[in-house]
């Protein structure tokens, strides 16, 4: 029982981690209805950036994400105005999903080349103890994870609700014709939305290696974890995905002490598909077409 | 003797919006029916219903004595009810005869309907020649026609046709009515949904009216016709006619705005355009013109092209040729995005179309993208002119009545402090009071200088306002000029009976509006 | 004439050549050394995933990323029934083909109710939900894997034909399959899933027979892999590689045309034999192809040889109305 609940609540303090995973997938995917595949791999190569950093400059991992973060936005701001952009606007989402799809292999397979795939991971001191109260342990790497999902989150969603970027990428989200009646630049909008999303992706990358540890091929379960976290918040709602990605963290964790740790994805595929089915639309509704 | 297909007491609700309300309705084997009403009265919903892609919220409907309201869309085609498009949906990358094919195969499990093999419809429909085309190739004529051969390869008993008339000009549409009489022939129950009455005048057995979701009368063409009623829901409700001497006024700041005098500088130029959706025309050498401070009308029957011109102003559908100048600038090429930025060229759109997610505040604050310069006087300004606003500032646009909606949606057009305001069918969906109420809002800012292009349906609602009106239809301006010149036996002709306007010679105009069209 | 010529005379030209190719290729045993051998089977093979995906995504619209685990579980199958109940390899090679179909039809069913993007990341899901479930499962060997039955294994040429002729079945299934009303469904289903049901054809029916076909074939391919491989793995048998291989093949070969895949696969084989040394630089080119094939040609070869513009593009343009003229 003691086990059971440690796993419960582990769990959940991990779950922030997944809920970063998610908040960028979920604006891109709510703004443009775009799937981006190479999610995972924004995250992984934020890493490995922070890694490089961390090694020539010994910074703290998370102090290199001022720089790191920026850099994704440039990166995901011009990938998607070079190459996204025109696809969209075509109304051929699938060459856009198909386009990501090639982002991600390059990026795994450039990654590979010049990190190899020997496994890193980030050891700031702090990360490696834990903390106790009430009789369970918890990492501190997980607290922190906890932590900067409550951050981001509060930022994100500040930015989204009252800003005018948030308002205008609200509009283009619901009715992109009206909005281009309004004067918004659509196209522009979506940059910023891709730039915002990689950003995002690069804090959760980094975190993932003060966690855990990275592989250049890391990304590709944590693009499913965002993901399951997004069908299962709803779009729209940082704070559904935030809920989202702390229940699944914590079902994970439940998960993981009764089966055993290596089937923890085993059942987060599990219960992703088990909402998908019930649930086309996510537990809070969302875009119902794509 | 037991109908055909029996509609009984079916409702359907989305939301709070109740799109068909308690409707029953008969048809009878053999006949044509057709299913008439203005925007928004029901039509394609109940024919989703009947067809099977949506459910009814309550009711039930029979086809031949048996239930088909719970079934999905392809079971109730296979029990012989067919179904057209408004717009075409071929396969557009098989060829004609496969896109038949598909529907010959698929009909095999039941239904009793009329069989005939493919070639036979081929022939029958005239799309012989063009059996072995890719259908994305057709024209849509052929398109329509291929519609239909697709649905008689199904060996329907019914067949429900979705406005098969749209965007098809006069010989065309004669051309279509000679085809569906001929196809009736062959034993066919027709319900023919259409805008506009005249083309089921000659075609149909009976006719319903439809209108906020209910049937309001039924019976023989003719008595429809003649109905006040009917007439009354087509034509809006009508003024008494005075006297030019004795209308009512408008002061504006420039004087005598459309009286044939300077009225200030054109601000916007429309020359001859010409734009397609797709297969289907939708205007054809439109020009019109628009000066500073004043009030400009288009009217038009639906499906006439008054909001694709609204669209075409603002860039929204492609155009074939044609210009588009704001203030002597040639703006044809630019986004629409630019437009409402440089030129403030601004639309309000039909439907109305408020951020429904976002609050009546964070509309107008987005109204407000496109301007630089004073912020928070403009808001005073807006809200100041729509009290009705001011107390909702923090409600979800989406919760509005379709009033405050267009209110808002007005406001937030507004906000940006724009040269030429647009205003597509704002009384639609809304009460006469309310539509005027919201008039009396426009007249004020008319008085303060705003330049105004106004689409309206009903001649009615302009007649205070415009100094200056344009008459569409089908794509093409058969008038232009006073809209007091405009006579009402006319423009029954072009509402109700589709035979355009018949006064001879050019009308007095100040606009400079193209030859008109003989009847 | 201003109506589009239909698919020219070179398309089917181009499908009869390919045919020939394909029978001629059967005399490869005869005329070439064992490396070539291995590579012609190889590159049948490729063309087998191809058409199988294309069967999906080109014909029926359903752009999965996933056809992976059919493979996966055809070469484990075959390799089970091998080891654990000692049958002929033909009977193996076909249940193989069998499990992964029926693994499809039992796994995709839920899914078709989902759209575009959706229905894409699920597809990936179940690929990998399942290579993480077989790396934990005892019975197929977790990690290790399998060994086949050296007695079972066959020569190199016994391979060539077992490709060969699944390579031909399939191209005739398919070509027959397209004549038929099924065939008919699937493209109605593709092009208006809504407009097919107005002609009473049910969508649902049609993808699980189109899945079923794609899995079937691809599963084959599973177990022509593991005859190659001689020992599978999941991380082999599973891979996402041959997910992107596919996707390559038929974007740049020509989605939605019988010959298309098989050009493709054809430019892929030829590609990855000449960067043999730089596998690095091969997936970088494939993953460039990729992006470029979409943004640039999204009809693929095909698409970019035939004569006419596709109709697709077609129906999107706009066009002036032959009873009116520009100018009055």
């Amino acid at each position: 029982m003691e086990l059971l609940l440690s796993g419960l609540v582990t769990g959940l303090f991990l779950g922030g981690l997944y809920a970063l995973s998610a908040f960028g997938l979920s604006l891109v995917y709510g703004v443009m209805g775009l799937v981006n595949l190479a999610h995972g791999d924004f995250m992984i190569l934020a890493a490995f950036l922070s890694f490089s950093l961390t090694g020539v400059l010994h910074l703290d991992p998370l102090v290199s994400l001022v720089l790191v973060s920026p850099c994704m936005f440039v990166l995901g701001y011009a990938i998607q105005g070079t190459l996204i952009n025109r696809l969209l606007s075509k109304r051929s989402l699938e060459a856009g999903i198909v386009t990501t799809l090639g982002l991600s292999l390059i990026l795994q397979t450039v990654l590979q080349d010049v990190y190899t795939s020997q496994v890193r991971t980030f050891t700031p001191g702090y990360a490696a103890r834990g903390t106790t109260f009430f009789g369970i342990t918890v990492p501190n790497s997980y607290l922190l994870c906890f932590g900067v999902a409550l951050a981001v989150a509060a930022g994100t969603h500040m930015l989204v609700r009252r800003t005018s970027f948030g308002r205008q990428a609200r509009a283009a989200a619901e009715d992109p014709v009206t909005a281009r009646l309004m004067g918004i630049r659509v196209e522009r909008t979506y940059n910023l939305t891709f730039g915002l999303g990689a950003a995002l992706s690069a804090v959760a990358g980094v975190l993932i290696g003060v966690a855990f540890s990275f592989t250049p091929f890391t990304g590709t379960t944590f693009l499913l974890k965002g993901f399951a976290v997004v069908v299962l918040g709803g779009l729209g709602s940082i704070v559904g995905t935030l809920v989202a990605g702390l229940a699944l963290g914590a079902v994970e964790g439940l998960g993981a002490s009764i089966f055993g740790g290596s089937y923890r994805d085993l059942v987060t595929y599990a219960v992703f598909l088990l909402i998908l089915l019930l649930a086309p639309n996510g537990l809070f509704g969302g875009r119902s077409q794509v | 003797m037991k109908p055909l297909l029996r509609v009984d007491n079916v409702s359907k609700r989305f939301g709070g919006l109740v799109a068909v309300d308690s409707l029953s309705l008969d048809v009878e084997e053999g006949e044509v029916l057709g299913v008439v009403g203005p925007n928004g009265a029901g039509k394609s919903t109940l024919l989703s219903l009947v067809a099977g892609s949506q459910r009814p919220s309550t009711g039930e409907i029979w086809l031949d004595g048996r239930r088909i309201d719970g079934l999905r869309a392809f079971q109730v085609a296979r029990l012989g009810i067919g179904r057209t498009f408004q717009t075409p949906r071929p396969f557009h990358r098989m060829t004609v005869r496969d896109n038949l094919r598909v529907a010959a195969a698929a009909r095999a499990t039941e239904g009793r309907g009329r069989r005939l093999d493919v070639d036979a419809i081929l022939e029958l429909t005239g799309l012989s020649h063009l059996a072995d085309r890719p259908a994305g190739a057709l024209t849509l004529l052929e398109l329509k026609r291929l519609e239909l051969a697709r649905q008689l390869a199904l060996g329907p008993r019914l067949l429900l046709l979705d406005e098969i008339g749209a965007g098809l000009t006069g010989s065309e549409l004669a051309r279509l009515a000679d085809f569906l009489t001929e196809i009736r022939e062959l034993g066919l129950t027709l319900v023919i949904i259409e805008h506009v009455l005249h083309f089921v005048m000659d075609l149909a057995d009976r006719v319903a009216v439809m209108d906020m979701g209910r049937v309001r009368a039924v019976g023989p063409p003719e008595e429809i016709a003649r109905d006040p009623l009917v007439i009354d829901a087509y034509l809006g409700e009508r003024q008494e006619r005075n006297s030019p001497e004795n209308r009512p006024r408008v002061s504006v700041t420039a004087p005598d705005a459309g009286k044939g005098e300077e009225a200030g500088d054109v601000l916007v130029r429309a020359t001859d355009l010409w734009a397609s959706y797709g297969m289907v025309r939708a205007l054809n050498g439109v020009g019109l013109e628009v000066r500073a401070g004043q009030a400009v009308a288009v009217l038009g029957p639906n499906g006439a092209g008054k909001s694709t011109l609204c669209k075409a102003l603002l860039g929204l559908v492609p155009l074939q040729s044609g210009t588009v100048e704001v203030d002597g600038e040639d703006i044809t090429r630019w986004p629409t995005e630019r437009r409402v930025r440089e030129s403030r060229l601004v639309l309000c759109p039909e439907g109305r179309h408020v951020f429904a997610a976002q609050t009546v505040l964070e509309n107008l604050k987005l109204g407000r993208v496109a301007s630089r310069g004073a912020r928070d006087d403009r808001l005073d300004m807006v809200l100041d002119l729509f009290p009705e606003l001011e107390t909702r500032t923090g409600q979800l646009a989406g919760t509005l009545s379709g009033g405050e909606q267009q209110m808002l949606a007005i406001a937030r057009a507004l906000m940006s402090n724009p040269r030429v305001l647009i205003v597509d069918e704002l009384s639609l969906g809304l009460t006469p009071a309310v539509g005027m109420r919201i008039y009396e809002r426009l007249h004020r800012m008319l008085e303060r200088g705003l330049t105004l292009l106004l689409v309206e349906q009903y001649i009615s609602e302009v007649l205070a306002t415009a100094s200056s009106v344009y008459l569409l239809e089908r794509g093409t301006v058969i008038f232009g000029g006073d809209p007091w010149d405009i006579g009402e036996e006319d423009l029954a002709n072009v509402y109700l009976r589709g035979q355009g306007y018949s006064k001879k010679g050019s009308p007095r105009s100040s606009v400079g509006a193209p030859a008109i069209e003989g009847g | 004439m201003r109506r589009a010529r239909l698919q020219a005379p070179g398309l089917r030209l181009a499908g009869v050549i390919g045919l020939g190719a394909a029978l001629l290729v059967g005399l490869s045993p005869a005329v070439v050394t064992a490396y070539e051998l291995f590579v012609v089977v190889t590159l049948l093979r490729y063309v087998v995933l191809a058409q199988a995906w294309n069967l999906l995504a080109g014909y029926t619209g359903l752009l999965s990323l996933g056809n992976q685990v059919f493979v996966g579980v055809g070469a484990y199958v075959m390799s089970l029934v091998l080891i654990h109940w000692g049958w002929p390899l033909v009977a193996a090679f076909l249940v193989g083909g069998g499990a992964a179909a029926l693994f499809g039809v039992v796994t995709y069913l839920p899914l078709f109710r989902l759209r575009g993007g959706y229905f894409a990341i699920s597809t990936l899901l179940v690929a990998l939900a399942t290579s993480v479930w077989m790396v934990n499962w005892d019975f197929v060997g977790a990690n290790s894997g399998l060994n086949l039955p050296p007695a079972a294994i066959p020569s190199l040429e016994g391979q060539f034909f077992y490709a060969w002729l699944t390579m031909l079945g399939f191209l005739a299934v398919q070509w027959g399959l397209l004549r038929t009303r099924l065939g008919l469904f699937f493209q109605a289903v593709r092009d208006d899933e809504e407009a097919a049901q107005t002609v009473g054809t049910n969508p649902l029916t049609v993808k699980v027979a189109a899945v079923g076909v794609s899995a079937f074939a691809s599963g084959l391919a599973g177990g022509l892999l593991a005859m190659e491989l001689i020992s599978i793995q999941p991380g082999s048998a599973f891979s996402i590689n041959v997910m992107l291989d596919m996707l390559v093949m038929v974007t740049i070969g020509g989605m939605g045309t019988l010959m298309g895949p098989a050009i493709g696969a054809v430019l892929l084989i030829v590609m990855e034999q000449e960067l043999q040394q730089y596998e690095t630089v091969s997936l970088l080119l494939k993953a460039v192809l990729l992006i470029a094939a979409v943004q640039v040609a999204p009809q693929g070869l095909m698409g970019v040889l035939s004569t006419t513009r596709s109709a697709a593009t077609r129906w999107r343009k706009v066009r002036v109305s032959e009873t009116a003229s520009p100018r009055r």
